[in-house]
């Protein structure tokens, strides 16, 4: 029993404060533990770092709270990714090239989310297809040679900064992901789509028999979910300069860790973005910490491995202190 | 005292003819104190009801009992020890079964699987399935459950799956046997087979704590009444000291004086709704076939029947949730096609379903997006959802309703059962709803409440709203209805006015073929 109190205490003060408390005490920790942790310099380059995977985060929150899931970010950044740096290639304009890119994510998240509705397949196995399918069409596409050249505008998203006059330049990208988590929020919580999505994830039977149309809103999730991962992909490609179609492994691992991490549930029906945002600045803290620190590259994936881990034994705590009080 | 130390602690041998005591407990949640200062002393051979209206604390008290949550304050005496942090299994062991008010069946597994859950038969390392089946079956007949060992839980009713619960803690042989709510689905005849089984129990010295909002039941089976109101101890004493005044008067704090009202001044209009030959095949289903019946302008329009009879079948078919093979459904002459009860919805077609938990609320959402959750639309305001004025109209429902919640904020899981159920008429009313299916509306309400939904019905059928009511609740339906068609085994056996309604007459179409 006092095993189980200690238990109990640690899950309710966890879905209390939420993790802004750990977000805190992460921040605390590694600024004692490097001195360079805190300075603007470091502080930008974390979450220019964090950017293309947070923005898959706020994507997966969608997937995650409709109660699914999507394992083909990685593969599917690659494949838009490289596709872009192609029609920038071919056109020179960065536009159409953009533009391009939002229209291939369009079509993978239709046809994602039409087959798991109108088939019923588990969304994890649909994305495992989707997965190998689109490693093997960049593969075709490229002919498995990294696509260069794409000039110097290209690179503006990925790298490029603004307000450079002032003492601190935002980077782009940076720009991009807080738009978008605005974007995000305001959908999730302020639109009927998005209290739809809740419902869905929560219990899909009575959102049916409220009269909501929930194929439709699984569906048009998996395709905001397809527009979201282009943008990732884009920002991928031009952070590295080049489209690799071998690049991106393991960022839907890191995607879902953020999402976890910020307290949404993967049973469906409960999480919030700012969660993910909080979750995603964790992940990258962490991440950040041990390249500062001198972390050996191994050690660094089985922390990464052991932060879910952490995240998922949390929230089913926090679940039990709301069951037994 | 959160420590748990069943054996360390000192038995107080105290009053031995109680099985169970409470004393002073206290139970906060946040924002709620759902228990202060209640105290009960259960007997072993008599059946103790507990009365009080929706939110008063009942389940949280039962719970308790049954050691799910933990109290803050107070103590527990089982068998003059004191018990404090046990666990349901724990329980279990001491000879504690409980029928819990919401039913968590696994609905993949078989009724026998259900019943002998965590206590099946073994033969070596394995179950076995035949002796399990078997004792299941013998059970399932000695209580004259009309359901098959074998049979999937996901395809009985809520009834059905009441039925198969109150077997299963029948079956527990325990000394303490708790009963939230077991009725509050079933109908009249599955009442008195209950209420048969009770009997036996209490001649084998059994006790029994029943929890119902139906008070002819109360003093059909009553021994000792007490009577808790806001978390708080209100009176106390044999049945013999109360009448059905007195005790509802505890209950609410107020004298209530109705007995379903139907105002039968209201105009009855044209044909809304006509339904034509409505089928549906055996492999959609199978629960009704050939039914065809027309409901006016400002009717109620009463569905009779034993379990099983596809009334509910009958009803979800019609709103677009079942599968229909054939028929036709007219919407004031217009030919409707519904497939989704999103067709329904937007005809102005609502369907309040008997099964709140899983038709009729995200339980882990809260009372705000539950409420707003069929008319989201209606509160969109420039692209985006007024919230505020879902909360105003949330307050109106909740005052309309008596809804007893703390804060719209707050999980629906965490509201009482009978509250849950108003929030889920609330979702329907607050649109604009010209046909509304009730399939037991008033499940689980308290009688305060319940008298206020029938107000309201019949208010809804002055303003011109025509309902269809299925009730497993006889005099309910003979009260309210104008008119009363009967269902057995999927098909209309009769159609009953208002001067002929009897229970009789009801009571044998329910169980004749066509
Ligand atoms: N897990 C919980 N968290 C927060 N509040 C709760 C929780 N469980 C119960 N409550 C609150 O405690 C009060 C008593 O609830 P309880 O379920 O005991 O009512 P009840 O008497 O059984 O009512 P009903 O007749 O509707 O079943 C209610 O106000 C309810 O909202
Ligand atoms: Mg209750």
């Amino acid at each position: 029993m006092r095993k189980l109190l200690s238990e109990k205490k640690l899950g309710e003060i966890y879905s209390k404060f939420g993790i802004f408390i750990i977000l805190i005490a992460i921040i605390i920790i590694s600024s004692f533990a490097s001195p360079y942790f805190l300075t603007t310099g470091n502080l930008t380059n974390i979450l220019k770092q964090i950017a293309v995977v947070a923005i898959l985060a706020l994507s997966a929150t969608y997937i995650i709270i409709l109660g699914h899931i999507n394992v083909s970010y990685g593969a599917v950044i690659a494949l838009i990714g490289s596709f872009s740096c192609q029609v920038m290639v071919a056109t020179g304009n960065l536009l159409v090239s953009l533009l391009a890119a939002l229209a291939m994510g369009a079509f993978i998240g239709a046809i994602n989310g039409f087959i798991i509705t109108t088939f019923e397949i588990p969304a994890f196995i649909m994305t495992l297809a989707t997965t190998a399918i689109a490693r093997g069409a960049v593969l075709l596409m490229t002919g498995g040679i990294p696509v260069t050249g794409m000039g110097e505008s290209f690179l503006l998203i990925g790298q490029g900064m603004i307000f450079t006059n002032l003492k601190i330049p935002i980077p782009i990208s940076v720009l991009i992901l807080i738009g978008l988590t605005i974007i995000s929020w305001i959908i999730l919580s302020k639109t009927c789509f998005g209290r739809y999505v809740y419902a869905v994830g929560g219990n899909e039977k009575a959102a049916i028999a409220s009269g909501i149309k929930t194929k439709t809103v699984i569906r048009k999730a998996f395709i905001l979910d397809g527009v979201l991962t282009a943008i990732a992909g884009v920002l991928f490609v031009s952070r590295m300069n080049s489209g690799q179609p071998g690049a991106g492994v393991g960022y839907e691992f890191y995607a879902i860790t953020a999402v976890v991490v910020g307290g949404t549930s993967l049973a469906g029906g409960v999480g919030t973005i700012m969660g993910t945002i909080v979750g995603a600045l964790i992940v990258g803290i962490i991440n950040n910490i041990q390249i500062l620190l001198h972390v050996h590259t191994y050690w660094q994936q089985i922390v990464q491995g052991l932060i879910i881990l952490f995240a998922v034994i949390i929230d089913i705590l926090s679940k039990k202190a709301s069951g037994k009080r | 005292m959160h420590v748990k130390n069943i054996e360390r602690s000192v038995a107080i041998m105290k009053d031995v003819q109680c099985i169970l005591e409470l004393k002073s407990i206290v139970k906060d949640f946040p924002g709620v104190r759902a228990l202060d200062g209640v105290s009960i002393s259960i007997r072993p051979g008599s059946v103790h009801v507990i009365c009080g209206e929706n939110g008063a604390g009942k389940s949280v008290m039962m719970k308790i009992i049954d050691g799910m949550y933990c109290p803050d304050e107070g103590k527990l005496y089982f068998k003059g020890k004191e018990i404090c942090g046990h666990t349901i299994n724990e329980s279990r062991k001491m000879g504690i079964a409980m029928i819990p008010q919401e039913l968590n069946p696994i609905w993949e597994m078989t009724v026998a699987e259900n019943i002998f859950l965590g206590r099946e038969p073994k033969s070596g390392l394995f179950v076995n399935f035949k002796k399990m089946n078997a004792d299941a079956n013998t059970l399932l007949q000695q209580l004259n459950i009309p359901y098959k060992a074998t049979q999937k839980m996901k395809e009985l009713s809520i009834a059905g799956q009441q039925l198969i619960e109150i077997a299963k803690a029948i079956s527990m042989s325990a000394e303490l046997i708790i009963m939230d709510e077991p009725t509050s689905a079933i109908a009249d005849h599955e009442v008195e087979i209950l209420f048969q089984q009770i009997r036996m129990l209490k001649a084998k010295n059994v006790a029994v704590i029943f929890i119902t909002h139906r008070l002819e039941e109360i003093f059909q089976i009553a021994d000792e009444i007490t009577v808790i109101r806001d978390g708080k101890w209100i009176s106390h004493g044999p049945v013999t000291g109360y009448t059905v005044d007195k005790l509802v008067s505890h209950m609410v704090g107020r004298d209530i004086n109705d007995h379903f009202p139907k105002d039968c001044t209201v105009p009855i209009g044209e044909t809304v709704l006509e339904v034509k030959q409505l089928t549906q095949d055996s492999k959609h289903g199978g629960r009704f076939k050939n039914i065809s019946f027309n409901l006016k302008k400002g009717e109620i329009l009463g569905f009779a029947g034993l379990i099983g009879a596809g009334r509910s079948e009958l009803m979800r078919a019609i709103f677009g949730l079942d599968p229909l093979t054939s028929g036709e459904i007219f919407l004031n002459g217009k030919r409707l096609k519904i497939r989704h009860p999103n067709d329904a919805v937007k005809e102005g077609i609502a369907l309040v379903s008997e099964d709140r938990k899983t038709y009729g609320l995200v339980l882990k959402r809260n009372v705000h997006e539950n409420i707003s959750l069929v008319n989201l639309k209606k509160f969109v305001k420039r692209f985006f959802i007024d919230d505020k004025n879902i909360d105003k109209e949330a307050q109106d429902m909740k005052e309309l309703l008596q809804i007893k919640v703390s804060d719209f904020k707050v999980n629906m899981g965490t509201l009482s059962g009978g509250n849950q159920q108003k929030v889920v008429l609330a979702k329907w009313i607050i649109g604009n709803v010209k046909i509304i299916i009730l399939d037991e509306p008033t499940r689980g309400i308290d009688v305060g409440a319940k008298a206020e939904i029938h107000r309201l019905m019949c208010k809804f059928a002055r303003e011109g709203m025509s309902i269809i009511m299925i009730s497993s609740e006889l005099p309910e339906v003979l009260g309210m209805s104008d008119r009363v068609i009967v269902m057995n085994n999927g098909q209309i056996t009769g159609t009953l006015a208002r001067p002929d309604f009897s229970q009789e007459k009801i009571m044998k179409l329910a169980t004749s073929e066509v």
